[in-house]
Order: structure tokens, then C-alpha cells, then sequence
């Protein structure tokens, strides 16, 4: 760690942003209804004014805890906080009606707490070596990459991969509204004077997780959920600890899974548990009745994501999920620029983001085993009390970010699409993804057209490139692979080579 | 029996419409453009978004009409109490565009309260979300008059002395 990192770790006020975000993080990842993504996206508007390395503190802790806290509920209600925390219910709410809800979240807070260090640990040491490999990207391999991202996430979040596109096309359609990034035209505005410096990231984000979460809830009322009883048992840590090996597979999955863009805790967690239950053959309570290895092999896996997929966002500036889509945003909003150069021009900001990792890890640990057995009241505050205040901080997220009420009209409106799309089975993951890459893909599309064409062999000067040819091939796999009437050829050349 | 459409179709219909409308917009604003160099044009990327929109929009619409295919044998369930969580919806829409109404319209005067050196500020904001709070929550079945009368002063009160106090956040 460089000599700034270790001063963030040495600085009181840092370490306290990363505490203060942390407390908030477990609020926030138990209470159901309450996202970390809306969490951050409300916190961009917060953090706006302040230092760096102050609002970057802040998200780390809401993010590392937050994450690990929809276990929580997950465990005591069977109502994940989280929906990386799905699979967690399979295991831990079993545990809990038989008694033994301390001992699932004492496992679920020790893995988690590995899995996230795991996952940070593999950002410091993978960070240097992709960014490396990046400096050589042409603005074509850029244009590529974020596509080869929106077209994976497209697929693995949702089960109609036509939708999923969709939902891409909408954010890029919203991402070139306002002034185009090269010659300043204006584009999509309609003559509407505060659309012309673009739509900005703060009020989409918060509408799209914030407001429409709001909605939701409202569309579908039901009854609240009764809180199981926890009585502290003494446990010991060595047997809870008797899967650490397997707990490394799993943050190695995890951690691979999160730095793929889009696919993030909930499908690395289900990959994990689907690990666990082919590789423990004989676990002391089935799968899916109240098995440690499920709850191990779910936190493990969805806390690594959190290191995987800040390595695309700060090496190439393609965010892994949709909290580090909004990382990003917070960034652009620093004047920080991710990408193959970030380590170099600005490593204070990476290694603050490490430090706050860590120390939020530590956090997670503290109050994973602390407070989270004592939060059982809170994570039921009553959903028609929780609601009108979420909508008041969903207001003054949107009108913080410009002071401006036109945002908080923008907020509702995405809010209400964003209600929609879930409604109608369109994930708003892949549109985040798009809003966010969408200038950065038009930008280095047009470069490239504009430098091939002056080229003598237009087609090789483009896809000439190793890494070009190799991402064009994978984009094209993705996208071949995820369509009805293209899916049995690429199914036949995967399995010639299979065979080979 | 009349047949319903399958929403699939409706969607992909409102997209074919998104992605024409995108497409004629690239193509005119090209089109009236001094720049007639599509490698340089800004209404490129417009363009293809705009196609790959409407071949999405024919791929749902494709998987609408195969559905209701298969459906087209099987009985389907009525959805139940699907009007009435959509009225929810609606009516929580339009208590939040009075909100915003209100804060956009209103311009009540402004009051400073100055407790052990510190000045808390008062204005629409605070009026007008004790008020917006009270409504949401009695709209959402709240019925404890306790609940409705603190609940929203405290949050109020909570809100603007965080925000505005101390994280120096305006508020509108």
C-alpha cells in the first residue's frame, strides 16, 4: 500500500467516514425495501461538496456492510435485504426457525468478512497488471469492451435476453440526451433549456432505485413478516472456521463473477451454492434445510464481488454491477478518471478506496458479531412509515446534486419508468450500465470510424489488434449465444471444441 | 372468445414506435447538418441504437405472437387485484407530484431559530413535507394519531437539521 493509503488508515476522519458508512450499510442492506444501490445513489447527492477521499470512504463502508447485511434479514424474516442475499434464505431463515439464528448469522458475518477481504485483496494484486494490459487498448477495443459488458449483462440479468437489450438501448438513449461529447451538438433536446448539459447520473440513479423501489413496495403491500428470536449461543469459531478452504473456491468464483460487468452478488452467490452442494457430499443438515455450507459458500461468494468488480470499474472504467456504476458516477462527479491510467495519475484515490475496503471489512466483522443480533426491531420499521420518508430522501438526493427542482421531476419520471420495467420483467441493471458508458462508447466509436477511415485497409486497421479481434469474438459469442435461432450453432462449435 | 394480446406484443409495438421515432430523428437531424460525414456525425450513434431498437422490438414482438401461440390451448387465470395496486400507484404518484408542485409553486417566508448557538432554518421545504408525510402516510394506513403527528415533525425536523445544517446540503 503506498504511502496515502496508509495515511488514510492513519486518519482519524477517514477512518470514521468508513465507520459512519458502515452503520448506515447495515441498515440499509437489512432493512428489506432499502438498497445499498439506492443507499449510494442518495449519497452521490450527500457527498457532492466534500473531499474525495471523505465521499469514497463513505460509499466503501455503506457498500462492504451493506452487502453482507441483507443476510440479516435473509436470515431472521426470510426476506433478503438484498438480492445478493437470495440464497442465503435457503439456508439461514431453516436455521433460524430451529434455533440456531445466531449461530447462522455468526457464520454468515465470518465469511462474509473473508469473502470481502478476499475480494480486495485479489483488487490490489490484479488492479497494476490489468491496467497494464489496458494501455494498449484502441478506442475500438474500448467501444467493444463496454459492449462485450452491456451484452453480458443484458443476458445474465434477466431470462428474456431480448429485454435485457432493451433495457441497454433505453440507457443509451438517455446517455446521449444533452451535448454529444465530441463536436458539442445537441442532441434529443427538444429545445428544453436543462436538458441540454445532459441527464444527470444523481436523479436517474436515485429514480430508478430509489423511487421505484418506493413504488413497488407501494404495488405490493402485504403483510409484515414475523421477526424469529435470537438467543446468543456460544459457538466455536474453529468449527464455524472447518470451511475455509472451500470458502476460498467460493470468493474465487465470487470474485470472478463480480469483475464480469453486470453479473454481480446474486448470480455468483447462486453459482457458489450450486459448487457447495456438488463438492460437501455429505453435509451435516441437507441443502436447503438449514445447511452452514450454504450460508458459507453465499456470503463468501457475493462479498468477493465487491473486489471483482471494482477491478473492471477503476482499470477500464466498466463498472461490475450497478453499485459501482454509481461509483463511477461519483468519480466523474470527483473529477476522477477511471481507467488504464487511474493507478498512475491518481493512486491516492485507489488506495483510499483499498484502505476503505479494509477498514470496512473490519467494520463488517465488528457488527456483523455485535450489533446485527440486536438490530431484530429495526430491520421491521413498519414499510408505510419507512416509505413517505424514503421518498422525501429520494427528493432531496435528486435536487442536491444541481439544486435544481427539474431533477426532482426527472427523479419521479425515471422513478416511474424504472417501476415499469420491473413491473414488466425489464431489468434496470443493464440501462445503469448503458446511461453510465453510453458517452464513453459514442466518443470512441466515432474515433475509431474517423481513424479507420483514413486508412488504407479500413477493416484490419480496426479489428486488426489482438485484443480487438479477441474481444469482438467474445462480444459476438455473447450476443450469438444469448439469441433463440443463433444459440444451437454456437452450441455446435463450443462443443467441436470440447471435443478437441 | 375474443383473444388478448400478449403484452410482449403491446411492448414490442411501443418500442418499434421508440425506435422509428429515433431513427427519423437521426436521419432529419442529419439530414439539416452542415456535417455530412456519418464517420464524424453525431446522429451516428442515434442511428444504429435506433436499429438495433427496432430489430429488438421485432424479436419481441416474434416472441409475443409464439406465446400466444402456446397459450392459445390453455385457460388462463384472471389476475387478481391488479386495478387496485395499480390505483395505489397512481395515487401515490399524484400525492407526489402535489409535493413537488408544492415545492416548486409555494414560497413560504423563511424562519430562523437559533438554539444553543445553532440557527436552524424553516421554510416551504419543511411545511410542505410534514404535510406530504402526514398524507402518504395516512394514504398507506397509518391510523395512530401519534404516529401521524410525530413521526412527520420528527422526520422533518431530522431531515432539515441533517441536511440542511449540518452536511450544508440545500434543500428546495
Amino acid at each position: 500500500m503506498s504511502e496515502m493509503g496508509m495515511l488514510s488508515v492513519l486518519d482519524g476522519r477517514f477512518v470514521l467516514m468508513v465507520l459512519l458508512g458502515s452503520v448506515a450499510g447495515l441498515f440499509v442492506g437489512a432493512i428489506p425495501g432499502l438498497s445499498v444501490s439506492m443507499a449510494t445513489a442518495l449519497l452521490i447527492s450527500i457527498t457532492y461538496t466534500w473531499e474525495h477521499s471523505d465521499a469514497l470512504a463513505m460509499i466503501m463502508g455503506v457498500y462492504v456492510v451493506g452487502v453482507f447485511s441483507g443476510a440479516v434479514s435473509a436470515i431472521l424474516i426470510n426476506i433478503p435485504g438484498a438480492p445478493s442475499s437470495v440464497v442465503t434464505t435457503l439456508d439461514g431463515y431453516p436455521m433460524a426457525k430451529k434455533g440456531q439464528a445466531y449461530k447462522a448469522l455468526y457464520t454468515a458475518t465470518i465469511y462474509s468478512f473473508m469473502g470481502s477481504l478476499f475480494g480486495l485483496v485479489a483488487l490490489g494484486l490484479l488492479a497494476t497488471p490489468v491496467s497494464r494490459v489496458a494501455l494498449k487498448f484502441t478506442k475500438m477495443d474500448y467501444f467493444l469492451l463496454a459492449l462485450f459488458g452491456l451484452a453480458t449483462v443484458g443476458s445474465v440479468s434477466t431470462k428474456n435476453y431480448a429485454k435485457g437489450l432493451i433495457s441497454v438501448m433505453l440507457g443509451l438513449v438517455i446517455s446521449m440526451i444533452g451535448l454529444d461529447p465530441l463536436m458539442g451538438t445537441k442532441r434529443l433536446t427538444f429545445g428544453i433549456q436543462n436538458l441540454t448539459g445532459g441527464i444527470n447520473t444523481v436523479p436517474a440513479l436515485v429514480g430508478f432505485f430509489g423511487f421505484a423501489e418506493v413504488l413497488t413496495v407501494i404495488y405490493n403491500r402485504k403483510q409484515e413478516q414475523n421477526v424469529l428470536t435470537m438467543e446468543k449461543s456460544n459457538i466455536s469459531l474453529r468449527e464455524v472456521l472447518k470451511h475455509w478452504k472451500l470458502s476460498l473456491y467460493m470468493s474465487t468464483i465470487g470474485m470472478l463473477v463480480g469483475a464480469l460487468p453486470g453479473a454481480g452478488g446474486p448470480v455468483a452467490s447462486f453459482i457458489a451454492y450450486n459448487e457447495a452442494k456438488r463438492l460437501v457430499k455429505q453435509p451435516q443438515v441437507p441443502f436447503g434445510e438449514g445447511a452452514v455450507e450454504g450460508i458459507m459458500a453465499s456470503e463468501s461468494s457475493n462479498n468477493a464481488c465487491i473486489g471483482g468488480a471494482l477491478i473492471p470499474m477503476l482499470t477500464l472504467a466498466v463498472p461490475g454491477d450497478a453499485v459501482t456504476a454509481i461509483i463511477l458516477s461519483v468519480f466523474y462527479v470527483h473529477g476522477l478518471q477511471p481507467g488504464p491510467m487511474f493507478l498512475t495519475k491518481s493512486p491516492d484515490a485507489f488506495y483510499a478506496i483499498l484502505a476503505a475496503g479494509f477498514i470496512a471489512c473490519f467494520a463488517l466483522l465488528a457488527l456483523g458479531l455485535l450489533v446485527a443480533p440486536r438490530i431484530c426491531r429495526v430491520i421491521t420499521i413498519p414499510k408505510n412509515i419507512m416509505i413517505p420518508v424514503v421518498t422525501c430522501l429520494c427528493v432531496i438526493g435528486a435536487f442536491a446534486c444541481n439544486n435544481r427542482l427539474f431533477d426532482v421531476g426527472l427523479m419521479f419520471a425515471f422513478g416511474l419508468i424504472g417501476f415499469l420495467m420491473r413491473r414488466f420483467d425489464y431489468p434496470v441493471a443493464p440501462l445503469i450500465l448503458a446511461m453510465v458508458l453510453g458517452k464513453m462508447m459514442d466518443s470512441n466509436f466515432r474515433q475509431a470510424v474517423s481513424l479507420a477511415s483514413s486508412a488504407d485497409h479500413p477493416f484490419l486497421f480496426t479489428f486488426g489488434h489482438w485484443t480487438t479481434a479477441l474481444l469482438l469474438l467474445c462480444t459476438l459469442a455473447v450476443i450469438l449465444g444469448n439469441i433463440p435461432w443463433t444459440r444451437p450453432y454456437v452450441e455446435k462449435i463450443r462443443g467441436i471444441f470440447r471435443r478437441r | 372468445m375474443k383473444r388478448k394480446i400478449h403484452s410482449l406484443i403491446v411492448e414490442g409495438i411501443l418500442f418499434c414506435g421508440s425506435g422509428l421515432a429515433l431513427l427519423s430523428y437521426s436521419l432529419t437531424s442529419y439530414a439539416n447538418a452542415f456535417n455530412k460525414n456519418w464517420g464524424q456525425s453525431p446522429y451516428l450513434f442515434p442511428l444504429i441504437v435506433s436499429l438495433a431498437m427496432l430489430g429488438l422490438s421485432v424479436w419481441i414482438i416474434g416472441e409475443g405472437i409464439l406465446a400466444m401461440k402456446k397459450e392459445s390451448g390453455e385457460a388462463v387465470a384472471p389476475q387478481k387485484g391488479s386495478s387496485k395496486q395499480t390505483l395505489w400507484v397512481v395515487t401515490a404518484l399524484v400525492l407526489c407530484l402535489v409535493y413537488y408542485g408544492a415545492l416548486a409553486v409555494l414560497k413560504l417566508p423563511r424562519i430562523t431559530v437559533g438554539i444553543l448557538g445553532f440557527s436552524f432554518l424553516f421554510s416551504t421545504f419543511e411545511i410542505v413535507t410534514v404535510l406530504f408525510l402526514v398524507a402518504m402516510m395516512a394514504f398507506l394506513g397509518v391510523r395512530k394519531w401519534t404516529v401521524l403527528v410525530f413521526v412527520p415533525l420528527g422526520t422533518t425536523l431530522f431531515l432539515s437539521i441533517a441536511f440542511r445544517t449540518l452536511l450544508h446540503v440545500l434543500l428546495p
